[in-house]
């Protein structure tokens, strides 16, 4: 998944934006946690490491600041100011780049924001004759109360400064990540005034049509596995009851270690027994990347909590490959299907059956073009 | 004609199809008002608009049949009364009437007391502390200076998110401060703030001509109040609008009329005086139903452009028959179509002044002709190099008419490129596709609410408790 940016211009001059920096990055926790602000103040710019996990903990004052969420810092001093990017390019100030995103401050306290022709989104805000808030995830302005104005278009630069704000370029963004619509992105979302959740539930009906087991119940991984589950199962008629309960939150596919993957496995997710003993189980998930999550939720739905059946539905192609737009993934080493023919995957996952969405199925069930390179076949196989 | 905006240049221009001389009382040659008073065998005279001595000297000089008064300051500085004891026929509010756009805090308390539509929960504040208490205890806030400033010093924050509690204080309390800054500007009013609740929804503005009896309402129109591209920045006087509008239902524009209709009647018994010209409802479709968020006691900015265009009468007729109390037989026809008007600002506006002033532009006559879009000048003068220089608010406003708002936009859009010179912007979002979907869309969440609420009587009461200070309840 890309990083989430943020960008908030205050019209009215200097105050604390420290509660809007922090919600403002703390919405898009589910990108990362390392949280990186800079903020311009009265000519000087300050860096700012955000620890989401305290509330209330800092001041920025200020009257504009940019920043970002990811699994590493992604805000960098440059000629001119600071850039808080994500993709592999490295643009100067008001440049635009191909497959690069990108908030960035001036040394004079204007806010640059950038979505690219294709990838990554931007959305930008309002909040009354104050604010402009500029976010990877749109529901970032409704957070701090604002509302949202649009998608910012593919390729258009925004420009927010005390005297206006001025918009080049952009037309309609094409290929986007298919990753940010299949689970980077947060449900509420609205990516070019349609919302994720609706797509998400255009490809669980697709699910449906491939998920073909006969099963009791249907239940979602946390999180994003939830709402799939749920809207497969309204297609399927079965019952979606929430079958886990988690101890700590976090995103098990961002964790390179197999043991503290294993780790947050259980804290993410202990099974709610009655709604599975003794009954064939539907297990759905975002995505199937090295295979360990489903393995071991498969074995705890069986093995612990008494299932009978336990068959898989992912909604999302296995990721094969890495991507080279600069998405962190695990090493395609640890990718399953690069090793195991599909029909060896269930039988390695201790599965019944498993069921996945093949990279065209989801362009046709999103109805637009997407990018899905890391979804597809490694060249040399 | 008094004043010197592109609300008067249009006002002028409608007139003048009717027929009528003109001759113009501006505080700058408005380069429209100059034309067209010389085309139809006028003059036009640079005096202190606001100062009633000047004006009446000016139509002294002219003999006019009707004197039109364009802008709110010279109805609140009492023009309309000096002319009407000078023995003018006048379009325009006395002072005394003006007040219910000049104090806002007198408006909302005559909305009260004479039980007028559309009323919001307000208080009114001399110290930032107070206000600040009284904005906590609301939640979402708007704070305003009680004087009208031109769209200036007001802040909105919506404060629904309990976690960015603290947040929008200083918001707050720096808004309420501003305001009364302001206020020590203009020194006609005491420093007090006003404080009412924010509320969320779509904007319209329902103009209306009134000879104190009968009111004449115009298409709705609705204007863009944030300066900058988007929406986003603050508020200005007025950056474009669009009329009529697709999106808000009739009943909803009738309420509105109803609301100015109940407060000219107010008007005359509260301060004993007929309203006799322009009294125009900012109105903004809520959760709770049309409320008013302000009056103008005038046309609006830009919304008289898209008004007058539309007006398919004979408009002198119109504001004269206003003027003389016979506004009930007064022709009612309309063109079909929709118009977009954008406003030209220079760089600077509304946030400097100083550097939004002396920027030069020109302005393609072709252009604008072969598209068939109008141009209205405003705060701008013809420079004696050639072109035209601006004064540091909005530069001129371009109109543009189509069978849909989406032809009436693309045509308005092309013609921008008419307004040619540095530094010189405008909202290319107003009126837009994605705009018009957005402002459908929000007036059907909010209309679906204010809807269920009325279905279950839940617009007739209102409590707002404030811990530690006690219960109010209002009753609407």
């Amino acid at each position: 998944m890309s990083a989430g940016l943020f960008a908030i211009y205050h019209f009215g001059g200097g105050i604390d934006l420290y509660p809007f920096l922090y919600y403002g990055l703390k919405a898009m926790s589910n990108r990362g946690d390392v949280a990186v602000a800079y903020v311009y103040n009265n000519g000087e710019i300050r860096r700012l490491e955000v620890d989401l996990s305290r509330e209330g903990e800092g001041s920025a004052p200020g009257a504009a600041a940019v920043g970002c969420v990811y699994v590493e810092d992604c805000c960098k001093e440059v000629d001119g100011g600071v850039i808080c990017k994500f993709g592999r390019e490295e643009p100067a100030l008001g440049e635009r780049p191909s497959a690069t995103a990108y908030v960035a401050l001036t040394k004079d306290g204007a806010v640059y924001a950038y979505r690219p022709p294709k990838l990554w989104h931007l959305a930008v805000g309002v909040h009354g004759f104050d604010f402009a808030i500029v976010a990877t995830e749109a529901a970032v302005v409704e957070v701090l109360g604002g509302e949202v104005r649009r998608s910012i278009l593919g390729g258009e630069l925004l420009k927010i400064h005390s005297l206006g704000v001025e918009s080049t370029g952009g037309g309609e963004a094409e290929e986007l990540c298919a990753l940010e619509i299949l689970y980077a992105s947060r449900l509420d979302n609205v990516i070019d005034g349609v919302e994720v959740a609706e797509t998400r539930a255009k490809l669980a009906e697709t699910l449906a049509e491939k998920a073909r087991a006969e099963v009791d119940v249907i239940v979602g991984v946390p999180e994003t596995g939830m709402f799939y589950a749920s809207a497969l199962a309204r297609r399927l008629g079965v019952w979606s009851p929430p079958a886990f309960v988690a101890t700590a939150r976090g995103r098990s596919a961002l964790l390179d270690e197999v043991k503290e993957r294993l780790a947050v496995i259980q804290l993410k997710a202990n099974v709610v027994k009655t709604v599975v003993r003794g009954k064939r189980v539907m297990l759905v998930d975002d995505s199937v990347i090295s295979g360990i999550t489903i393995r071991q939720m498969a074995q705890m739905l069986r093995g612990k909590a008494g299932a009978r059946e336990v068959h898989v539905a992912v909604a999302s192609p296995p990721l094969r490959r890495s991507c080279p737009y600069g998405v962190k993934t695990p090493p395609v080493s640890h990718m399953i299907y690069n090793h195991l023919a599909p029909r060896e995957v269930a039988e390695a996952l201790e599965v019944d059956s498993i069921a996945y969405l093949e990279a065209e199925e989801v362009e046709k069930a999103v109805g637009k073009r997407l990018c899905t390179l890391c979804l597809r076949p490694p060249l040399d196989k | 004609m008094v004043g010197d905006g592109a609300r008067e240049h249009a006002i002028a221009w409608a007139v003048a199809k009717s027929g009528a001389r003109i001759y113009a009382a501006v505080g700058h040659p408005n380069p429209g008002l100059v034309q067209l008073s010389k085309e139809t065998g006028g003059w036009h005279r640079v005096v202190k608009t606001t100062s009633p001595k000047e004006v009446v000297k000016v139509a002294e000089e002219a003999s006019p049949d009707l004197v039109i008064i364009g802008p709110e300051e010279p109805l609140f500085a009492g023009v309309a009364d000096a002319l009407r004891e000078a023995g003018f026929l006048t379009f325009g509010a006395s002072a005394k009437a003006a007040v219910v756009e000049m104090r806002k805090d007198v408006a909302r308390s005559l909305q009260w007391k004479y039980r007028i539509p559309g009323r919001l929960i307000y208080g009114v504040f001399k110290e930032v502390e107070d206000a600040y208490s009284f904005a906590k205890a609301l939640g979402s806030v708007a704070i305003k200076p009680i004087r009208q400033a031109g769209g200036k010093g007001v802040r909105v924050v919506y404060g629904d998110a309990k976690y960015l509690d603290g947040a929008f204080d200083e918001v707050v309390a720096r808004g309420a401060a501003e305001v009364k800054e302001q206020l020590r500007h203009y020194g006609d009013v005491e420093e007090a703030v006003l404080v009412e609740e924010a509320v969320w929804g779509v904007e319209y503005t329902v103009q209306t001509l009134t000879d104190g009896d009968f009111v004449f309402p115009l298409p709705p129109v609705q204007d863009n109040p944030h300066a900058y591209e988007l929406g986003l920045g603050p508020e200005c006087g007025g950056m474009g609008s669009l009329s009529p509008l697709p999106f808000i239902e009739e009943a909803e524009v009738d309420e509105a009329v109803e609301a100015v209709r109940a407060t000219v009647e107010a008007v005359r018994r509260e301060f004993g005086v007929k309203y006799v010209g322009a009294l125009s409802g900012q109105m903004m479709l809520t959760a709770r139903g049309p409320v008013v968020i302000e009056y103008y006691a005038r046309l609006g900015d830009p919304e008289a452009v898209n008004a007058l265009f539309l007006y398919d009468g004979n408009a002198y007729d119109l504001f004269k028959r206003a003027a003389e109390g016979r506004l009930a037989g007064a022709e009612r026809r309309f063109k079909g179509g929709y118009t977009v008007v954008k406003a030209f600002a220079p760089l600077g506006y509304p946030q400097s002044r100083e550097l939004a002033k002396g920027r030069r532009f020109w302005i393609d006559w072709d252009l604008a002709k072969r598209e068939g879009c109008l141009v209205f000048f405003g705060s701008a003068v013809e420079s004696p190099e050639g072109g035209y220089v601006t004064l540091g608010s909005r530069a001129v406003e371009v109109l543009a008419h189509g069978d849909t708002p989406e032809e009436a936009y693309r045509r308005v859009e092309r013609c921008a490129a008419a307004v040619r010179g540095e530094g010189l912007f405008h909202r290319s979002d107003i009126a837009s596709p994605w705009y018009l979907k957005a402002m459908a869309e929000k007036a059907e969440l909010v209309r679906a609410v204010y809807k269920w609420r009325r279905g279950r009587g839940l617009d007739k009461r209102r409590i707002v408790w404030r811990p530690g200070v006690g219960v109010e309840v209002y009753e609407f």
